[in-house]
């Protein structure tokens, strides 16, 4: 009894330290938001705001379109994620069950997506896209954030390490190949699913690069290229030292959805629910 | 997969939601989506513009194009599309090569030659009279900018030159007067010297003359006013070809930096963000353009004012740079004629630009007038306007005078003042590198 | 055993076929001119100009170029070491059945999905050396100032720092879902037979996660090795080159100084060292299975 309450105790702790640690500079942008600008930038850092304030909130939503860009991050983002799903999980469900020849080299060139730098290719894929006449369309952010293998790769590694009794009782009961990804794999495949959508969502939340140069205009700007270009110069540390208070308010507006999204999901992280299917 | 359905609805009804309570800050909205919602009459001519001034002098060109779109004659309706520096200069390029250029675009006179001679840009020497533009009207730096040998290619559009930020009360603290800012050598080490002090009592330094970044583009900007300051010294040599700075020109300027550091120690050592220790009152002083003034503005309990950069060695000098307005080579005449037009107006209303954005007006009927005369804090910059330098222009400025870590005069600053190489073997390495880059 | 030869190509194919159109359209084709590329000076407008290996042969003349290196090395190293094991840990404290876990998992998470560029400002900001958060509470210690990133000898590490902080949530979810998919009966039955919470952490966790954590480290190392945001935004490569990655370098030659040939050379090297560190991970898995 005495080792478990010890380990207990030893658990919390741990937690409690962990969590001090990842809390610290997300309490100093809370802090900072809650700053009126005139008193960020003061000699001594003081958690608490000497004068506590919304305007930096209030100036980042009336001053820009900022729930513009949020819808149409949260357009892209969504046709993004979901794309990503529709053809990443058959995919992985193939690589990783399937057999075809040339199947590991197919693999292989799935895999150069995540050794290539983005941007190495960007001038090329904007000339095609432009030529497509896809510049400044959702389509035209949507389909080259889709091409990653990240979710293909982890699908393909999920997959492969279930067990194979269900799928073999499936088809000896005369199910097809489609029979058993649907009604076998896809629900044993439910947390490495909510990764991928938690991942492939933040990516797409946040991608800077591509959306800047693709998609400029006002019609489809998205919310870091309207906060990277309209609201504060995240450039370098050069001329402009972001206006710190304003920065992060807008940083903290921005990670709502996404975080919202996380609490939503995590609790399928719950022990036994991929299990369930065996019984 | 039912679960993953419903994971999907609840996303969308989150972002409805989300939508729906939109309404009531969207009618709060500025001008910055006018440009999507207007409805453009079919007769008008629309033309592209691409703002790239940066945040946040940016929305006093969105104003403007507001008001030009309501109220122009030309029957021209402007679109606006908002960049940074960085993504113009690249996706101009792209877009050139693709043939959807906007039609008029912001740049930056150090920007000037290398997309001239990649052929982006329209010539438009014979355009400048036809809108109304002479010689005689501009500041003349600025107008002989934007020509590129004998042509022209851009509208000038304002200039913004390094002078000296001080703190007012931590002059009257230390003695000093502010209404004598200092103006030589021997004035501005001394002041530096006064504010530089232990002022808790603790033994340690913690409030410094001078701010200076080791790092970036101020430094070696600085570097270089220093360099122009010494009668006859350049850069680079006059047909661009060779490095002309290792001298004892560059190496007395170099070695003053240094010994502002590490031997009068003015400076705080390993400094990255002189802006923010002004701002909080650690150092008395700092060396920036007109664009920190609206950081500076807007904190409390900081009073400061601006003088001109001092002058160290034997004539005044500054390094400089501009916004102008150039014209991508559309070869589409009814359009850059809507073009031309628009520039004349921004062009008619750079006193607004410089009340509210603090750059530097380039016309002299503007630095002339009275409303220019009540800025109080621009005097200080419009006072170097005739001794500013650009930097020399050359087809891969964007190489040569580059601002990250590793372009040459970045590499000379960093080596400098992070003691790490002594002034001149810093000159001597950057010496090899600018003869190694200008070869290409 | 279960046979799979009953599968032919025609099937798998239309599993793949989805995936491979999209990848073929906006990922292959663009990528693979990065080769054509490095053996040609572009810079974006007009033809390119064919100089054969002349971009190549810039790069390993380059005197900067074997530090680029071993910073991108130094870096990837400690970076999969550390975010792999790290997030297996925390993903195993985060899956104990107590009360505020969901809390825990939700903070831990939270910096994953802050923007590399937020992240950094935030994290330059504390790193100030003069007066900065951090080096403010030193000084209260009695501690000298620490140049986090003004120091050349200290700044990479403290982009490790960051980067720890920012992108271990990626790791972490990762993790915790492989843990779902644990059958709890095996550690019941190890339970039973009287094996210790590490034993029983030896024998059955980690083999069970072998393909996740090869998935992890394979990703991390890829990632890792191609760093860019956070010296972008944080050092700007510096000081004195010191965080200047193989990416970071082949960005500011693509898009600040227009050499996109040199930069596609860059790319092309990169992409070659990061094939190499995929196919030794793989291979040593595989070793590991037998």
């Amino acid at each position: 009894m005495k080792k478990k309450k010890l380990s207990l105790v030893f658990t919390y702790a741990l937690l409690f330290l962990v969590t001090a640690y990842y809390l610290v500079p997300i309490l100093v942008m809370v802090s900072t938001s809650l700053k009126p600008q005139g008193q960020v930038l003061s000699r001594t850092w003081e958690w608490i705001p000497r004068t506590f304030t919304v305007e930096n909130y209030q100036y980042v939503l009336q001053q820009y379109p900022y729930l513009k860009w949020t819808t149409n991050s949260l357009i892209v983002t969504l046709g993004t994620v979901v794309l990503t799903l529709i053809v990443s999980l058959p995919a992985g469900y193939a690589f990783a069950r399937l057999k075809m020849r040339g199947k590991n080299i197919l693999f292989s060139m799935v895999m150069l997506t995540i050794m290539i730098p983005f941007f190495a290719y960007t001038p090329q894929l904007y000339l095609l896209i432009t030529k497509m006449g896809l510049k400044n369309t959702y389509w035209g952010l949507i389909l080259p954030m889709s091409t990653s293998g990240v979710s293909v790769f982890l699908f393909k590694q999920f997959i492969q390490q279930l067990p194979l009794d269900l799928e073999e009782a499936a088809v000896l009961d005369g199910c097809s190949n489609w029979g058993v990804f649907f009604k076998v794999i896809l629900p044993l495949t439910k947390p490495a699913i909510v990764t991928s959508v938690i991942f492939t969502a933040v990516k797409s939340w946040n991608n800077l690069l591509w959306p800047l140069i693709a998609s400029s205009n006002d019609a489809v700007k998205t919310l870091p290229v309207g906060l990277s270009v309209n609201v504060f110069q995240v450039e370098t540390g050069l001329a402009n030292q972001p206006p710190y208070g304003i920065v992060m308010a807008a940083a903290l507006l921005s990670i709502i959805l996404p975080v919202l999204l996380f609490i939503f999901l995590q609790r399928y992280f719950v022990q036994g629910i991929a299990t369930t299917g065996l019984k | 997969m039912l679960k993953k359905y419903r994971m999907l609805a609840l996303l969308l009804a989150f972002s409805l939601v989300f939508a729906a309570c939109s309404t009531a800050s969207e009618t709060a909205e500025t001008a910055d989506t006018a440009s999507t919602e207007v409805e453009v009459p079919a007769e008008k001519t629309t033309i592209v513009f691409w703002n790239g001034v940066g945040a946040p002098e940016n929305v006093v060109l969105t104003e403007l194009v507001k008001e030009y779109n309501e109220t122009n004659q030309d029957n021209v309706y402007v679109e606006e599309v908002i960049l940074d520096w960085s993504t113009l200069y690249s996706k101009i390029l792209l877009d050139f090569e693709t043939g959807t250029p906007p039609d008029i675009m912001t740049i930056q006179q150090s920007g000037l030659y290398q997309n001239v001679d990649l052929g982006i840009l329209a010539d438009l020497t014979s355009f400048m009279p036809e809108y109304g533009f002479a010689k005689e009207d501009f500041i003349e730096s600025a107008w002989n900018g934007s020509f590129i040998g004998d042509k022209q290619y851009a509208v000038p559009f304002d200039l913004h030159p390094l002078a000296l930020y001080y703190n007012v009360g931590l002059f009257e603290e230390a003695g000093l007067d502010p209404a004598n800012p200092p103006a030589t050598m021997e004035e501005f080490l001394n002041a530096a010297q006064t504010l530089t002090k232990d002022t808790n009592g603790d033994g340690t330094t913690d409030q410094y003359g001078l701010g200076l970044a080791y790092s970036g583009g101020l430094p070696f900007r600085l570097w270089m006013s220093l360099l122009w300051q010494h009668e006859g010294a350049e850069i680079l040599s006059a047909d661009n070809t060779a490095a002309a700075f290792n001298t004892d020109a560059g190496l007395e300027s170099l070695e003053f930096l240094y010994d502002l550091v590490y031997t009068y120690n003015v400076i705080p050592e390993q400094e990255q963000s002189p802006d923010d220790d002004f701002m909080k009152g650690i150092v008395g002083m700092v060396i920036s353009g007109p664009w920190s003034q609206f950081d500076f503005n807007s904190v409390e309990d900081l009073e400061y004012a601006t003088a001109p950069l001092p002058v160290f060695y034997d004539q005044e000098a500054a390094w400089a740079d501009s916004h102008m307005l150039a014209l991508p080579d559309t070869k589409d005449e009814a359009r850059m004629a809507a073009a031309m037009s628009f520039a004349r107006f921004l062009s008619d209303n750079s006193l607004i630009w410089t009340q509210k954005a603090g750059h530097l007006p380039v016309k002299l009927s503007v630095l002339e007038s009275n409303e220019f005369a009540e800025l109080e804090k621009a005097q200080a910059f419009a006072v170097t306007l005739p001794n500013a330098h650009y930097y020399p222009s050359i087809k891969n400025e964007s190489l040569v005078f580059g601002r990250d870590s590793n372009s040459p005069f970045v590499v000379l600053m960093e080596s400098t003042l992070l003691n790490s190489m002594t002034p001149q073997e810093a000159l001597n390495e950057v010496e090899t590198m600018v003869n190694e880059l200008l070869g290409q | 055993m279960f046979s799979k030869k009953r599968i032919n190509l025609g099937s798998a194919g239309w599993f793949l076929l989805p995936y491979l159109l999209v990848y073929f359209i906006f990922f292959f084709l663009p990528a693979l001119s990065i080769v054509p590329m490095s053996f040609t000076e572009w810079s974006i407008v007009g033809t390119p100009k064919f100089v054969g290996f002349e971009n190549y042969k810039s790069i390993f003349n380059d005197r900067y170029f074997p530090k680029t290196l071993s910073n991108t090395f130094v870096y990837t190293i400690l970076v999969t070491l550390i975010l792999t094991i790290l997030g297996l840990l925390l993903a195993i404290l985060l899956n104990q059945k107590v009360r505020g876990r969901g809390v825990a998992r939700t903070i831990v998470i939270m910096p994953y999905v802050i923007s590399s560029a937020v992240a950094g400002i935030i994290w330059r900001w504390m790193f100030e050396r003069n007066f900065g958060i951090i080096n403010t509470y030193l000084q209260q210690l009695g501690l000298p100032f620490i140049g986090w990133l003004s120091d050349p000898n200290i700044a990479l590490y403290s982009i490790v720092i960051m980067n720890i902080w920012w992108s271990i949530g990626f790791n972490t979810v990762t993790f915790l879902a492989a843990l779902q998919g644990i059958p709890e009966e095996l550690y019941q039955a190890a339970q039973v037979d009287g094996a210790s919470s590490f034993q029983s952490f030896l024998y059955i966790t980690i083999p069970q996660l072998k393909p996740i954590i090869l998935y992890v480290t394979v990703l991390c190392a890829a990632n890792s090795f191609q760093m860019f945001d956070e010296a972008y935004v944080m050092t700007q490569g510096g000081p004195l080159g010191s965080t200047t990655t193989l990416v970071y370098k082949s960005y500011i030659e693509a898009f600040k100084s227009f050499r996109l040939g040199y930069s596609a050379a860059l790319s092309v090297i990169t992409c070659a060292i990061i094939i190499i560190i995929t196919l030794i991970q793989m291979k040593a898995n595989k070793r590991s299975d037998a």
